[in-house]
């Protein structure tokens, strides 16, 4: 090639910086082991998971949104207390119906019941966080990020 | 080199700023020392997907233990606790929520910009609890009316003594039906109801109003990263002479001179800086013969959706549209009659109230199906409010250098406390039942009531602990923001106020700062500073 030729090819592509290289996110093509949960845990927090938001009419559900797998690394960097609560209630959940008693600000004196409202709160946010639930929702979980500054 | 400036400014948010504005367009050129970076908010800023962040959004687990406002996408913008650390008693906790960037925490404001009135100026007079400020509304008015048009506040003036009309862009929009019929229900009790009262427009902040206007006069230097750690006094004059700092990223140690230092670094870092400005003759902190420094603290208490309460007929929301929407505001209404103590507590409360938008799934008590239903049911019609109410100064609560703990500048940190009593509880459980009763009045569902206030300091509503006062044996500062002591030295921020009502404190900071800015140009051309 000329040299003229190779610096105006060079010239006209806008910059070999800002080019956009299409990339994914490493949760759409792998998936993460265990650090927090034990398997028994784990299979019983995506029993909960299914029941408490479930995929209804095609739309992704926590299991779908791959909830319990992320609230397993979100605790794996929790602080102590967190971690307790999560261990303490998987094992032993209780009833789903004492997430139809009304909430109130003060947290519940049952402690099963305490960890279930907490447990729908996570998956809640979890799964409403998700590119599962935004996926065909317009504009949905875009949020203005603040960067560090030096 | 160090230089000599007519003036030095600690701090470049709402009273740093308007100092600086107010000085230079009369010619006094001065030097601002800033904590954190000069940031570009336009660059700093980008839009990401929440699930894309490292915590889809929940947050880095532990990274803000005191800061509710932070958000994953948010959390850069907050002062980084373990930097610059701060205790509490462990059974009180004090939640300090501080910003260090040009133009301090207005870039993150509410923008709400209320007027006090003398039922905080003169609350001595009014019911025999604490004391007045020296300065009162008439003083003040002319200040609030020059303020209000540079912030574009709009709302709506109704002609309440204890909420003074101001000079607004007028808010004249229709009320949806719900928030009419909640209007209504308080009307029939008596309870005054207006519109919020905003600075509107983006960010309406001393970085985008303020800085660039003092910048263009050629009066004003800014240097950024410059974290002050003591204010320099010279015995043999009696007045200070200039600022001791630290470059944030360099961490190396600076002095600036002044002829005159004005403190607006906001109210618990500037009370930091005058305890931490100790010398022989200053063994207690600068300018503290009173011994008031530190002492006085106290912010806005805050229920945080005091009722949750859905519209019914906004159930299934396309249906629906239109029937929610909008916001307001309850004015004081409690202890309006000199001496009154309504229902045990002293002074008085507002709310904001909102309608329209999602209920939080937490409220709705359902799982699985009927959950995901009823929240799409719910997308429009939630209708919620917030107690904001006054808190009484006194004297124990208060803040000292900690005798051990340092910032990462080597800066000695505070240690803070600050309880509510049963002033405060009283006046957050009546809040709770009025809200209650007004909610059902008008027809709606409550759904959850409580009085459970937020820690002290969420409100980032702190103010006191370097207070005005007629009388130097229990205060710090005179009318005009000076030291009884220490004539060349001004504290311009929240640390000065006397007492603070209910309503957001930013509007009254600025009018002030404005105030005691015409008082230094007019000393200043007599030669008396």
């Amino acid at each position: 090639m000329l040299r003229r030729h190779a610096l105006s090819a060079l010239l006209a592509t806008p910059s070999l910086w800002s080019q956009d290289i299409a990339t994914v996110h490493p949760e759409t093509v792998a998936e993460t082991t265990l650090k927090f949960f034990s398997p028994a845990e784990f299979t019983v927090l995506e029993k909960l998971a299914g029941q408490i938001i479930p995929s209804v009419g095609g739309r992704a559900g926590a299991v779908e949104a791959g909830a319990p797998r992320f609230l397993d690394f979100l605790l794996s960097k929790s602080l102590p207390k967190d971690q307790q609560a999560y261990r303490a209630g998987l094992a032993k959940p209780g009833s789903l119906a004492l997430l139809e008693k009304p909430w109130t600000y003060a947290e519940p004196a049952d402690p099963q019941e305490r960890f279930l409202k907490r447990l729908k709160d996570d998956l809640f946010r979890a799964t409403a966080n998700s590119r599962e639930w935004a996926a065909g929702r317009r504009g949905a979980g875009v949020v203005s990020y603040f960067k560090a500054a030096e | 080199m160090a230089k000599t400036y007519p003036v030095v400014i600690v701090g470049s948010g709402a009273s740093g700023g308007m100092a600086a504005w107010a000085l230079t367009k009369a010619g006094i050129e001065c030097v601002m020392l800033e904590a954190g970076p000069m940031l570009d908010l336009e660059k700093q800023s980008e839009l990401r997907p929440i699930y894309d962040l490292p915590f889809r959004g929940f947050g880095t687990p532990g990274r803000f233990p005191h800061v509710t406002q932070a958000s994953e996408a948010n959390e850069n913008a907050w002062l980084d606790e373990k930097q610059n650390p701060y205790s509490h008693p462990e059974k009180d906790p004090y939640y300090w929520v501080r910003i260090r960037m040009g133009g301090g925490k207005m870039n993150r404001w509410g923008r709400a910009a209320w007027r006090l009135s003398d039922l905080e100026f003169k609350a001595k007079d009014h019911d025999g609890f604490g004391e007045n400020w020296p300065v009162s509304y008439a003083d003040l008015a002319p200040f609030y009316d020059r303020v209000e048009p540079i912030f574009k506040v709009s709302g709506r003036n109704e002609g309440l003594p204890q909420l003074p009309d101001g000079q607004l862009l007028v808010d004249g929009s229709p009320e949806s039906p719900a928030n009419q019929r909640f209007i209504d229900a308080a009307k029939k009790r008596g309870i005054p109801i207006t519109k919020p009262r905003r600075a509107t427009g983006t960010l309406a902040s001393s970085l985008n109003l303020l800085l660039p206007e003092a910048l263009a006069t050629g009066k004003l230097t800014i240097v950024p990263n410059a974290i002050a750690r003591e204010v320099s006094f010279d015995a043999k004059t009696g007045l200070v002479n200039g600022v001791h700092f630290v470059d944030r990223r360099s961490k190396r140690d600076y002095f600036v001179g002044g002829k005159t230092v004005i403190l607006g670094a906001a109210t618990l870092e500037t009370t930091r800086l005058l305890l931490n400005s100790k010398s022989t003759r200053w063994p207690n902190g600068l300018g503290n013969s009173s011994g008031t420094l530190g002492h006085y603290l106290f912010d806005q208490i805050y229920v945080k959706n005091v009722v949750q309460a859905l519209v019914p007929e906004a159930r299934l929301s396309r249906a629906a549209r239109g029937v929610t929407g909008g916001a307001g505001y309850i004015v004081r209404f409690r202890n309006l009659k000199p001496g009154q103590k309504e229902n045990g507590f002293l002074r008085g409360y507002t709310y904001d109230f909102g309608s329209g938008g999602g209920i939080n799934p937490k409220y709705i008590p359902k799982y699985g199906e009927p959950l995901l239903k009823e929240v799409a049911d719910l997308a429009n019609a939630s209708f919620s409010l917030t107690t904001m109410g006054e808190v009484l100064p006194r004297f124990e609560n208060h803040v000292r250098i900690h005798p051990t703990l340092k910032d990462d500048w080597g800066i000695p940190s505070l240690h803070i406390e600050h309880r509510y009593t049963p002033n405060e509880h009283a006046m957050a459980k009546d809040s709770m039942e009025v809200a209650s009763e007004l909610c059902r009045a008008a027809g709606f569902e409550v759904l959850e009531a409580h009085s459970q206030m937020v820690p002290p300091g969420e409100s980032i509503h702190e103010l006191g602990t370097c207070r005005m006062g007629a009388d130097p044996k229990k205060s710090m500062l005179n009318q005009w923001n000076q030291s009884h002591e220490i004539k060349n030295l001004f504290v311009f921020d929240g640390s000065a106020f006397v007492t603070g009502g209910a309503q957001n404190p930013t509007l009254t900071i600025l009018s002030l700062a404005l105030r005691s800015s015409e008082y230094i140009v007019e000393r200043m051309k007599r030669g008396e500073l």
